[in-house]
């Protein structure tokens, strides 16, 4: 079930009719049966699926605690408990999501060194959403034993913390520590909290729909053709890295939208990304529950950024390469992971090396967004193409073969991506120019700005949504 | 009853009663309002003042085909007008169309046509003839409003009888929720504006982007191979189709028509596109349209259409396009009454 449907709008209107007037036990039970008819709408074996790792992580999570620290039996059932969970976590996503891809690579090596023709595919179909919530019951664990969070003994509100389902499918990746105990305490709402879940919900819905969908239509036709030369292609690839900020912002905001529905509150998950000062900055405000994952689980217990800058280098471009291969088991997007470790790589040598008056430029307001814009968007490329091929061949397109015909072509497609994005560049402008949240409602209690806002966004949504909408990007990962 | 700490509040500190005016008034502007205000700007476009049926060079067709892009990746008409010797050849080819559509341009456009074409060509791919709800969404639903179908009482039975209580909901939200209609309105605009710092004018950088982004420039895309699979065996969706419609409609006016089931790229290892229950199918289809005094052609597992004339699963490479257009002749020689295969009118 996907947000975009009818099943998810009367799913959710179900379960608010009855939500608010249960108790808190109630309303977990009812939250978790809903988020188990969520996942298993399409195929009840996903539910079975989620159900049995939630009883692999409970009880490893239970068994990975500190009881009677320095008791050797303790240390090692302690061990082995994080071990099982590491092994559980990681041979699903293996199974489900690397196995295929590994086995035709294999194939592959195989005839280039004359094995023979091997011509079968495993054609394992993923399961919508199995990195994300992996990865959050995975952190319980992780943490349990570092003790930073307590076990949890009661299994409802365990299974509910790993399916809870605005976030299940594509995140925010939630920590124990925030998610746990929203669902371990009594929660309230008030038509102001109504309010802004439904605006944030239509913020989420315009973006997906309306400028994802419709500058996804010129990013894909743009993919689709064999040669789109030099001006056409960086028109797409920009078009690419707005389709893909609006569709999974938006995705994001319409789960914290109904999750705030529930009295729940889910982390942001983007701080204005396209205006990131750094490649490091961008990490601080793309997909900040994987990036801060990542931070956490592999980077720091990696050594992070003590023992010397060449451990420091490899530390960084290994937790990128991990987090591209976590996108998808293809050479693209380990690619597009190892690009960023070496653009956060070099941002690091050019802060250690850079003279003065690079400095002075890189700080004028606007270059630095400007050139880390240009550096992101090139990413893209590698990570929307999955033909290699392809990619060479394209980056091989030079601006010396363009016709004037062919720019302007170029630049008609670049003004309707400016045009369908500039909510975003509003939105990032307001933020930009410091109304704070508060001020903000203040503002809408007194002019019903609030009001008008959201009824325009749901006007547009039905008058601009694209005819060829899909589904949202992250759903393959 | 004691109150129960568990028992979340409904409130929030202010006084409940101000509080739900507020969000029964914030409802209201959001999801009220815009269905009140598209439906005023609401505009039923009658303007039918005639679709002329002609040829490229403005004559009387006598030959007229309907389909969408696999229609017109697989027909070039005016070598078919050629290998005739000068039959009058129209292609009604849209992108993206299905039977809905199909039907809906019979009706306005071929049955008016004076003098009435002899036959009518309907291409179409697995047992889409029969799926009426298929493609039913814009831009389809704008062609048929364009071509003044949305009123069609027929159209209006078959769509109703095909759809689920799912469909019917979304329908009924789309009436009163007209907003999709202004869509393409809305585009177009966004596109003019774009334009309007540019030294050329809007429709030649369209034109520019058409050719740019056409079939023949794509990709060849290299899709897994797997039998088709059949939605509803053919006598429980005749009956709620547009079929028989269609066939009285032929009827009615006096042209023949010949429906064309064409084939997706056959697989290269020679192992079939199509199940069992799609032969089924089609052999079905074939015997109701044999009934009806109708032509059928079904070109699936045609041995002369291999894998290396398409470049994905369904489209045929723009250089086999006049190839595929000799070879469907060939096939279709009986109902080009009185031309003969090799070429002149005899």
């Amino acid at each position: 079930m996907t947000f975009q449907t009818l099943s998810f709008v009367a799913l959710l209107l179900a379960v608010l009719a009855l939500y608010w007037l249960l108790r808190r036990r109630e309303q977990n039970i009812l939250l978790l049966v809903a988020s188990y008819v969520f996942y298993g709408y399409v195929d009840p074996l996903l539910a079975l699926l989620l159900g049995g790792f939630t009883l692999v992580m409970y009880a490893t999570g239970l068994n990975a605690a500190s009881v009677d620290a320095g008791e050797l039996r303790s240390i090692r059932r302690r061990k082995i408990s994080l071990g099982i969970a590491i092994a559980a976590a990681i041979g699903v996503i293996v199974v489900f999501k690397y196995l295929g891809f590994f086995v035709d690579e294999a194939g592959r090596l195989a005839e280039a060194v004359g094995f023979g023709t091997f011509s079968n595919h495993l054609n394992i179909i993923l399961p919508v959403g199995v990195s994300f919530y992996t990865l959050q019951a995975l952190s319980y664990v992780i943490d349990v034993y570092r003790g930073r969070v307590a076990p949890r003994r009661n299994l409802l509100n365990f299974a509910l913390f790993v399916s809870f389902f605005p976030q299940l499918v594509a995140g925010p990746i939630e920590r124990a520590s925030r998610l746990l105990p929203q669902f371990e305490s009594r929660r309230s709402i008030d038509s102001e909290d109504i309010q802004d879940a439904a605006t944030l919900i239509l913020w989420g819905f315009f973006k997906k729909l309306v400028i994802a969908d419709n500058v996804g239509v010129i990013a894909d036709a743009v993919f689709a053709t064999e040669s789109p030369g030099f001006s056409l292609l960086w028109v797409g690839v920009l078009a690419f890295g707005l389709q893909i900020f609006a569709d999974f912002s938006g995705y994001t905001d319409i789960a914290r939208g109904t999750a705030r529905l529930f009295g729940i509150k889910l982390s942001t998950n983007f701080d204005h990304p396209h205006m990131a000062r750094s490649p490091v900055d961008f990490w601080r405000r793309w997909h900040i529950s994987l990036s801060t994952w990542f931070r956490d689980y592999v980077y720091i217990p990696m050594g992070g950024s003590r023992r010397g800058e060449l451990r420091v280098s490899w530390n960084i471009l290994a937790t990128f390469l991990l987090s591209g291969l976590w996108h998808g088991a293809a050479w693209n997007f380990l690619a597009w992971g190892g690009y960023h470790g070496l653009l956060v790589i070099g941002q690091r040598a050019f802060s250690r090396t850079a003279t003065s008056w690079t400095l002075r430029v890189s700080s004028m307001p606007m270059t630095a967004p400007v050139i880390t814009f240009v550096l992101i968007s090139v990413g893209w490329l590698f990570f929307r193409e999955g033909d290699f091929g392809h990619i060479v061949r394209m980056l091989g397109s030079s601006p010396f073969e363009e016709t004037a015909a062919r720019i302007e072509l170029a630049a008609f497609l670049l003004l309707q991506v400016v045009v369908y994005s500039l909510p975003i560049w509003i939105h990032t402008a307001i933020d930009r120019f410091g109304i704070t949240a508060i001020d903000r409602r203040e503002a809408a209690r007194w002019f019903g700005s609030r009001a008008v806002i959201a009824s325009v966004l749901f006007t547009s949504i039905l008058v601009m949504r694209s005819a060829s909408g899909g589904e949202f990007i992250y759903f393959r990962f | 009853m004691a109150e129960d700490k568990d028992r979340p509040t409904g409130q929030g500190g202010q006084p409940a009663h101000r509080g739900y005016r507020r969000l029964v008034l914030f409802l209201a502007i959001v999801f009220a309002a815009p269905a009140l205000l598209l439906l005023a700007a609401r505009t039923v476009d009658d303007s039918d003042a005639g679709h002329p049926l002609v040829t490229s060079d403005h004559r009387s067709p006598e030959y007229v085909f309907l389909g969408n892009s696999l229609l017109d990746t697989r027909l070039d008409p005016a070598h078919l007008e050629e290998l005739l010797g000068g039959a009058g050849i129209a292609s009604l080819a849209i992108d993206g169309s299905q039977s809905a559509v199909w039907y809906v341009q019979l009706k306005r456009i071929v049955a008016n046509a004076d003098p009435s074409p002899d036959t009518v060509f309907i291409f179409f791919h697995r047992d889409l003839i029969t799926r009426p709800l298929e493609g039913l969404d814009r831009p389809n639903l704008d062609i048929i409003e364009s071509l003044g179908g949305e009123s069609d009482p027929t159209l209006k039975e078959v769509l109703a009888s095909a759809r689920s209580a799912h469909q019917k909901t979304v329908h009924a939200l789309d009436t009163l929720y007209p907003g999709q209609r202004h869509g393409q309105a809305t585009r177009d605009a966004i596109a003019s504006v774009s334009a309007l710092l540019l030294p050329s004018d809007r429709n030649e950088l369209s034109q520019r982007a058409d050719t740019a982004f056409a079939l023949h420039n794509q990709r060849e895309v290299d899709e897994p191979e797997s039998a088709a699979e059949l939605k509803e065996p053919f006598a429980e969706s005749v009956d709620r189709s547009f079929l028989p419609a269609m066939i009285e409609l032929g009827e009615a006016h006096g042209f023949n028509l010949v429906f064309v089931r064409v084939q997706r790229r056959p697989a290269e290892d020679g192992s079939p596109t199509e199940s069992s229950e799609m032969l089924s199918y089609s052999a079905d289809l074939d015997r109701y349209l044999a009934d009806a005094g109708v032509g059928y052609i079904d070109l699936t597992g045609n041995p002369s259409i291999d894998a290396g004339l398409y470049y994905d699963s369904f489209h045929i490479r723009q250089r086999y396009r006049a190839d595929y257009t000799e070879l469907f002749l060939k096939e279709a020689v009986e109902y080009f009454a009185g031309y003969s295969e090799s070429g002149a009118k005899p």
